[in-house]
């Protein structure tokens, strides 16, 4: 304890705190009983609530220390009810592990490390309760922390022990149980065979315990509905759904706690399957309560968030509830507060995400509250999930076409530090910021300049060069996007940073998702301008020979399909262009081998076909003057199988199959 | 306006009609029979023809696609026609979503193009009916202007019931939209024209052309718009496309 | 019930928040045992119907005719009402008076009343400036309460600097407020901000007329003890769905 000193506050502050923190490690390994109970008492007092002086402890050598004096004390436990003196050291001890292990992973790895665990075990098997309840603490600290070893379910003998847990009188007890279920239950082969063992049951009856408790149930039930159909339909169907009922009550309850925990499970039942919780009324309390925890000052406000958007996430019908009651505007307030927490920062921005990742009604709101502004501070947060989740905000809100076309994101104040991002020395960030800045070049006026100007394209194809495969997709991405019906300046510009051989590189990039973008950036750059279509034939035609090589292997559909757009675009060009089209397609026709294209035209999946048609239009499209002359071609190499006579009219129809 | 003087049927070897169905479509305009049915769908708007559940449409509908014409503006004084030119944008084909700008060249009282952005709404039957239901347009008003294309009068009964409810136009070669102007892109409110009204649209699949009649209270009945879809001086269609993260 | 409403009134009251706080004046509360305790009573039930209403109606502003004409026509159960006492008597930790009135109603209270001895002890402890033995009893009880409740163990540990400071201890009190509570403010902008008001006594001669003055009142103990008071009650109370109204005023 502090002393009263008369040197300087700092330099007595700290001295008295290392003499303190030493002295009571020194009389912890007293020989006298009472001064190392006392010692432990107050190591006890000491620690508690105070991160600070756990650390300096442990350092110290606390955790052996402390361990030492809980094994004498168990091995020394004559299992008499009444011999306090021993059960007291016993019960200080294992007060101070558990407090070493509450909320923090370096003090579960200490004590872990100083091998208690099965010390603690022993405990719950003492005859006096406050022993139990000592070592019980002690072990449901360290099974909130995931270093805690795994329970092994799957032995017959454990599942046992956990329903021994989960069945005493002793809160703590039985707290621990559904500590443990909530850590180590992982696969669906644990939540079944929890929920055939009748956990479930016992959870549920755990609901009408202390709140604390109460929490703790609810924890291990969304553990085991978690991604269960099989588990969950049966407990939903159960009694008549009078379990699910209770957890629906509990979305009402008095702590903040219990209604976000009680709502999880529900979000967790309603995202294994849509067709639970179809009640309105349940769904709208439901989004009403979890929106206003994420105003609770506490850690409740900072997981809220993020069950929020657990909720919401790709489910429109939900998006449209939270919008009516005013989701956006209540996040948005939450947003606007001062020196808001990285991690509540981060869920209240991936939220506003959700909300506007589909709907228009939401995205407007969210501009017309000015929340863009602040979106954008939060772009140069010094957290990087800040600045990611700001990114992946603004990547949803840009989803609008109607604001894109008036430019309400192609500007310096948004560009600018969106480009900065790309140097991020986070990744996740990068490949954030390349998501947004993929939506907001799709720009349908000129003003791709100002994003040329701060050297974006250096930067995209910089990055197309990335080691990391989800980079060069996503810089493939925005490159592609930016050269959708471009000026032909901006055109020729990416083309001229990117180069023929780099591009041709990327169309047969070892990734078949980067491979598509390369051929869709490649599509975009040989449209409109019939110049534009030269770009294929640069380096003796290298980026022409790469898509053919890529069409002739194509893996996937999305490679076909690009790829034929690719073809098609180029056979809207010159006598020239349309011949080296048909080279591509007939190349590989003399070695026997079935042309893609072929196979394209009778593929099962109508983008493909349409794509192949397109460019058989184009090629044998009567405006060409060697139409007629490719159209023997095409039928000679078995592509055409009925020539309809010249000058009549017809058409196809590969739709509706 | 490129004319494409005679059409391949393009029938494949190993076709076999179960899995492709060719079928002649009689096209009451000769000028651009090709009709190229895909199924493009996207839960996003979106430029990519990727996604596999969503009514069929016509590539020459997707985003990138331009196409111009004219709008008549004529009244009893005087005819009077200005240039169009209409690109489509944005495409969602799952919520009969598409937009796209319109472009007025030589209008008069303006001194530069006028170009405005539009929002439409796919007659699919399933997120919009015949009846528009807002705007200012009554059940009547909707009946009057889509009769007016003659694509329309087989359908005419089954919409006077229900709005078209019960109708299945996913195989329909034509597509019925209305198309909301929402605001100016390159000029101010007061550059003389109104946004005020929308149109009536409807597009031909077997010849991408665009027909249309503006409709607003206020201002002079049937402006027809008139549009064809252009290639851009090549010889052939191409397709740019964009796909939002 | 009867009651009469002199010397209480009810403010304009703005119903957006479902934990209403200082809607009434609470001065009651801690008056003497019998008109106190009843007095009491009654404000737990005006935030009760207060929560209800909130509830219900969650941005809604009412007039005081309405609450009033509300107010007449809530109806309340005898078993409720019972339990209210009940539940009242157990908070608020009257022993005697809540093992009586478990003979004479027959309502079970939600708690050992055992307990209640222990508990009162913690908040005696804080109301008289032993701050530090109060967090040991606490400790003792349950060390968890203190563990994983930061806001409570931070009031306490400013109750303990405010104590030393009280008592003129000011180079003690700035080597606690550099240790113990300086730390904390790190972790928390709002412990920051709440320490720095309490550092802030330091630097006034007449501390009685200081802005941060009320920080050395009766009323910041008694804000204290009813924080950690709510907070053993919640770790040891088994109920459901109880009137219990543990929320610091």
């Amino acid at each position: 304890m502090p002393t009263a000193s008369s040197t300087t506050a700092t330099a007595a502050g700290t001295n008295t705190s290392v003499t303190a923190t030493s002295g009571i490690l020194q009389r912890l390994s007293s020989t006298d009983q009472d001064v190392k109970f006392k010692a432990l008492r107050e190591l006890k007092n000491q620690i508690i609530g105070n991160r600070t002086k756990k650390l300096s402890f442990l350092k110290l050598g606390a955790g052996p220390a402390v361990a030492a004096i809980l094994a004498e004390a168990v091995m020394a436990d004559d299992g008499d009810r009444n011999d306090s003196f021993n059960k007291n050291v016993i019960v200080q001890a294992a007060a101070v592990l558990g407090s070493f292990a509450c909320g923090f992973d370096v003090g579960v790895q200490a004590v872990l490390d100083a091998g208690v665990f099965p010390n603690l075990l022993r405990l719950l098997s003492n005859l006096n309760e406050k022993v139990v309840d000592a070592g019980a603490r002690s072990l449901k600290m360290i099974y909130q922390s995931k270093l805690a070893p795994k329970y092994d379910f799957l032995k017959e003998k454990n599942v046992e022990f956990l329903l021994s847990l989960l069945n005493s009188e002793n809160e703590n007890v039985s707290g621990l149980g559904s500590s443990i279920i909530t850590h180590s239950c992982k696969t669906s082969v644990e939540q079944k065979l929890l929920f055939d063992a009748g956990v479930l049951k016992k959870l549920i009856i755990l609901l009408e315990g202390s709140p604390s408790l109460r929490d703790s149930s609810l924890e291990s039930l969304a553990t085991i509905f978690k991604n269960n159909l099989e588990v969950v339909s049966k407990f939903v169907g159960s009694e008549s759904g009078r379990a699910l009922s209770s957890i629906i009550e509990l979305v009402k309850d008095r702590f903040a706690r219990t209604r976000l925990l009680a709502s999880w499970c529900l979000i967790v039942i309603r995202n294994t399957s849509p067709c639970y919780l179809q009640d309105i009324a349940v769904k709208t309390k439901l989004t009403n309560t979890v929106l206003e925890l994420v105003g609770d000052p506490g850690q409740v406000g900072d997981e809220a968030s993020f069950a929020f958007s657990s909720l919401i996430a790709e489910k429109e019908d939900m998006q449209k509830l939270a919008f009516e009651i005013n989701a956006i505007d209540k996040l948005y307030s939450h947003l606007q507060k001062d020196s808001l927490h990285p991690r509540r920062f981060e869920g209240i921005l991936l939220a506003l995400a959700d909300m506007c990742s589909k709907l228009e009604c939401c995205r407007s709101r969210f501009l017309s509250l000015q929340a863009l502004d602040s979106v954008i501070v939060a772009l140069a947060h010094d957290s990087a999930d800040v600045r990611t989740a700001a990114c992946i905000c603004l990547r949803s809100v840009s989803r609008s076409i109607k604001n894109l076309s008036a430019g309400c994101f192609m500007k310096e104040t948004v560009v600018f530090p969106l480009v900065r991002l790309l140097d991020d020395p986070s990744t996740s960030v990068q490949v954030a910021a390349l998501g947004v800045i993929s939506n907001i070049v799709v720009d349908f006026t000129t003003r791709r300049s100002s994003f040329i100007r701060c050297g974006g394209v250096k930067q995209l194809v910089q990055l197309s060069k990335s080691m990391d495969a989800t980079i060069r997709l996503n810089a493939l991405w925005a490159l592609r996007n930016l050269t959708f019906q471009a000026e032909n300046k901006c055109k020729e510009r990416v083309f001229m940073e990117l180069t023929a051989s780099l591009l041709a590189s990327l169309i047969c990039d070892p990734e078949a998702f980067v491979q598509e973008q390369a051929l869709a950036l490649v599509r975009n750059l040989v449209d409109g301008c019939i110049n534009s279509v030269e770009c294929v034939f640069a380096e003796d035609g290298i980026i022409l020979d790469a898509v053919g090589r890529q069409l002739q292997s194509a893996l996937k559909v999305e490679i076909g399909i690009q790829g034929m757009y690719v073809l098609s675009n180029v056979a809207t060009g010159k006598e020239f262009h349309k011949e080296a089209v048909m080279k591509q397609l007939l190349r590989y026709a003399e070695t026997g081998t079935q042309s893609y294209i072929v196979k394209f035209l009778q593929s099962n999946d109508s983008r493909l076909r349409t794509a192949a048609v397109w460019a058989i239009v184009n090629l044998t499209s009567s405006l060409g003057a060697g139409a007629s002359g490719r159209v023997v071609k095409l039928r000679d190499a078995g592509v055409l199988r009925v020539r309809t006579a010249v000058g009549q009219f017809s058409a196809f129809d590969v739709g509706s199959t | 306006m490129t004319l494409w003087a005679y059409y391949w049927a393009i029938l494949y070897r190993a076709m076999e009609p179960k899995t492709v169905q060719v079928r002649r479509i009689k096209s009451v305009d000769q000028e651009m029979p090709v009709r190229v049915v895909e199924s493009s769908a996207h839960s996003q708007v979106s430029g990519a023809n990727s996604g596999q559940t969503s009514p069929p449409a016509c590539t020459l509908l997707s985003v990138g696609q331009a196409f111009s014409g004219t709008q008549n503006v004529s009244n009893l004084q005087k005819e009077e026609a200005w240039r169009v030119n209409v690109r489509i944008q944005g495409c969602d084909l799952e919520h009969g979503y598409l937009c796209g700008t319109m472009e007025a060249l030589n209008v008069p009282m303006a001194d530069t193009p006028v170009v405005t952005f539009w929002e439409g709404e796919i007659v699919d039957t399933k997120n919009y009916t015949f009846y528009t239901g807002k705007w200012e347009a009554t059940p009547e008003d909707d009946i009057r202007h889509w009769t007016k294309f003659p694509s329309f009068q087989s359908l005419l009964t089954r919409v006077e019931i229900d709005g078209g409810k019960s109708l299945d136009l996913s195989n329909y070669p034509y597509i019925f939209m209305r198309w909301k102007e929402q605001y100016f892109v390159n000029v101010g409110t007061d550059c003389g024209l109104t946004i005020a009204g929308f149109y009536y649209v409807c597009f031909s699949c077997s010849d991408g052309s665009i027909n249309g009649f503006y409709y607003d209270p206020n201002s002079s009945p049937f402006q027809k718009l008139e549009l064809k879809t252009t290639n851009e001086g090549r010889s052939g269609f191409s397709f740019s496309s964009y796909e939002l993260q | 019930m009867g009651f009469n409403g002199s010397g209480t009134y009810i403010t304009w009251y703005t119903i957006d928040n479902p934990s209403p706080k200082r809607c009434f004046r609470e001065s009651e509360i801690h008056g003497n045992e019998g008109v106190g305790a009843l007095m009491s009573l009654f404000w737990i039930v005006i935030r009760q119907l207060a929560e209800i209403e909130a509830m219900a109606t969650s941005k809604k502003v009412i007039t005081r005719e309405e609450w009033e004409k509300k107010l007449n026509d809530v109806k309340i159960r005898k078993e409720d009402m019972n339990k209210l006492v009940m539940n009242f008597l157990v908070t608020e930790g009257y022993v005697d008076a809540a093992e009586k009135f478990r003979m004479e109603s027959g309502t079970e209270p939600d708690i050992d009343l055992a307990t209640i001895m222990d508990r009162m002890a913690v908040k005696k402890a804080v109301q008289c400036g032993n701050v530090e033995d109060a967090i040991e009893k606490v400790n003792d009880l349950n060390p968890e309460i203190l563990d994983t409740n930061p806001q409570l163990f931070f009031h306490l540990q400013q109750q303990r600097l405010i104590e030393l400071i009280r008592n003129g201890k000011v180079e003690e009190a700035l080597e606690f407020a550099q240790e113990e509570l300086a730390p904390r403010g790190e972790e928390n902008q709002g412990f920051l901000e709440e320490l720095e008001r309490t550092v802030a006594l330091l630097a006034f001669e007449d501390v009685s007329n200081c802005p941060v003055g009320n920080l050395l009142d009766i009323s910041q103990r008694l804000k204290t003890a009813s924080e950690v008071n709510a907070a053993i009650l919640t770790s040891q109370s088994h109920e459901k769905g109880t009137y219990v109204c543990c929320q610091p005023y």
